[in-house]
């Protein structure tokens, strides 16, 4: 490389890395390709013959400056980057910190059945309902969590009826969603869901062993109580389509390495279209897994990407199956539209994508800062302080500042237009807002994940299925 | 953050825009903040209000008094950006 010069007359933006025994180039708007060593020179010292067929490619990529089509380069970077003129879209609502459940790895600070002052009031509530209204967002997605929200029932009942009153006013796109181990669900809350249009996750960790290995019920078998009434849910989806799919997310510990296949088959046999194989975050209860990040990362992305050629398979064999987290990174790489997923982006979606609104009232960047609990995250309380003062506040100006990707190291990785940090996650791990985000726990992740994909994408039939798994046709 | 604004009106009329007062207190937390890097947007700043700087727990407390009325609907913005840039600085 430091033979060769950037010709900057000829050459678009781009950035680079060795990919095997060829060069990955992308650019801002996440446009890629692969190059030999000798085209790679080529381009780089804007020497490709304007005839060739690679130069065209290359140029319809926007990697060519030579007549370079800035107006639809423009249009496709604004689109990519749409999530910054919207506001504050999601809402998590914690009405408990009380839960049933024991879960090993819980990041949410959960508090026995029997805690007292731990539930969200109705003074609270109707602020947050409140506070939720002046974003300026046409799109609005209010998420219960907890603790488990369903202890909390009736504020849960009060929020969504002073949503969708407040909402016949507002005529916001209003998207109410509620995370439940769904065993306190009954036939009363299942029809009140249905009746209010909302749309629940649930949480499966696999096989019954595993599932209660991880997720340790009081009163019992958290897998039972969880998958009768998945059972349930998936019957009245089939035979009433109009219905939200109940969807559920499956956290990795350490006990489900051993477990790619069983884990997707468990979700196959409940009927989920898809699953997000998604890493511990070491928040919370979780951070007693961190024997060292670096096993953690090496174990993870083992496990994977044996799970992620065991999807593959299947789809290969005709049966659609996708994995969350891969398909919003592919939505990145194959789409122009940003899918807004908040930990990938640039800056990430804390207070500005998200807002968390403790039971307290507290309101804080996001999900994982609460787990955290520390003060730097808070914004402040909804019973004080209104959305302007919230989103305007010191603290989430420096948590915006510490995941913009072009203020760090990041900036010169070619992975950058499909990647994110997240602050809260350097402050656990690193004591840091700031720290550099090259080569920690999370980058290590992306990468790995990053170039599986793209290694896939090289092969046309597995192209075809990652498509597929994005609505793309052609 | 803490904005509070308030607006004494006097009751002759012309000296309405010479007696308000605007009234504001910005919280800084100090595992993100600096003193160093506070002191330095006041100095910077010190011709368009008037600055004092309190410690209340975890949090810087600044206290922005006699704010030049042209500069009242941005002084809170600009004041933290600039502090930020301290910061990262």
């Amino acid at each position: 490389m430091d033979k060769i010069k950037l010709n900057k007359k000829k050459v678009g933006f781009v950035r680079y890395k060795k990919f095997g025994d060829e060069y990955f180039i992308t650019n801002e708007i996440g446009r890629y390709f692969f190059l030999k060593p000798n085209d790679f020179n080529k381009f780089i010292e804007g020497k490709l013959d304007k005839k060739d067929k690679l130069y065209k490619e290359l140029q319809k990529k926007f990697f060519i400056k030579d007549d370079l089509n800035s107006e639809d380069l423009i249009d496709i970077y604004q689109q990519r980057n749409a999530f910054l003129f919207h506001g504050t879209s999601l809402h998590i609502v914690v009405a408990t910190l009380r839960c049933n459940y024991n879960c090993i790895y819980c990041q949410a600070s959960s508090r026995n059945l029997k805690a007292k002052g731990f539930d969200m009031s109705k003074k609270t509530a109707q602020a947050v309902v409140e506070t939720i209204f002046q974003s300026p967002n046409p799109n609005i997605t209010i998420e219960f969590q907890g603790g488990e929200p369903l202890v909390n029932w009736p504020t849960i009942k009060f929020i969504v009826e002073a949503a969708e009153k407040k909402n016949k006013k507002a005529k916001k796109k209003l998207f109410i969603s509620l995370v439940t181990n769904l065993s306190l669900m009954d036939s009363e809350k299942y029809d009140y869901i249905v009746k209010h249009h909302i749309s629940v996750c649930t949480s499966l960790d696999g096989p019954e062993k595993l599932h209660n290995l991880n997720r340790p019920f009081v009163n019992g078998n958290s897998y039972q109580a969880t998958t009768s009434w998945i059972k349930k849910f998936k019957e009245k989806e089939k035979k009433d389509r109009s219905l939200y799919r109940l969807s559920a997310l499956v956290t990795i510990s350490k006990f489900s390495y051993k477990y790619p296949k069983e884990i997707v088959d468990e979700y196959l046999k409940w009927g989920f279209r898809g699953i997000h194989l998604r890493p511990l975050s070491f928040l919370g209860l979780s951070n007693k897994f961190k024997d060292s990040i670096d096993q953690s990362v090496k174990e993870f992305l083992e496990f994977w990407r044996k799970s992620m050629d065991y999807i593959i398979d299947i789809n290969l064999k005709g049966r659609f199956f996708w994995e969350r987290g891969s398909a919003i990174m592919l939505k990145k790489i194959l789409g122009d539209i940003d899918p807004n997923f908040l930990d990938l982006r640039s800056p990430c979606g804390a207070g500005i994508g998200q807002m968390l609104y403790n039971y307290d009232g507290k309101v804080y960047t996001c999900d994982e800062a609460r787990m955290l609990g520390e003060d730097i995250f808070v914004l402040g309380n909804v019973l004080k302080n209104n959305y302007k003062q919230l989103i305007s506040h010191p603290n989430l100006r420096a948590v915006c500042q510490a995941s913009i990707l072009e203020n760090s190291p990041c900036d010169y990785c070619a992975y950058k237009p499909y990647c994110g940090v997240c602050p809260v996650s350097n402050y656990a791990l690193y004591g840091d807002l700031f720290a550099p985000n090259a080569n920690n726990y999370r980058c290590q992740l992306s990468i790995g994940m990053l170039d599986y994909l793209f290694k896939k994408l090289q092969n046309d039939k597995i192209k075809t299925i990652f498509k597929k798994w994005l609505g793309i046709k052609k | 953050m803490e904005g509070r604004l308030f607006r004494a009106f006097h009751p002759l009329g012309k000296e309405v825009q010479k007696k308000i007062k605007i009234f504001m207190t910005i919280s800084f937390n100090k595992n993100i903040y600096s003193l160093k890097a506070i002191k330095k947007t006041i100095q910077a700043y010190k011709n368009l209000a008037k600055f004092k700087v309190a410690e209340k727990g975890s949090y810087f407390k600044i206290e922005l008094t006699d704010i030049k009325k042209e500069i009242e609907t941005i002084i809170e913005d600009e004041f933290c950006n600039y502090v930020l840039s301290q910061v990262k600085e």
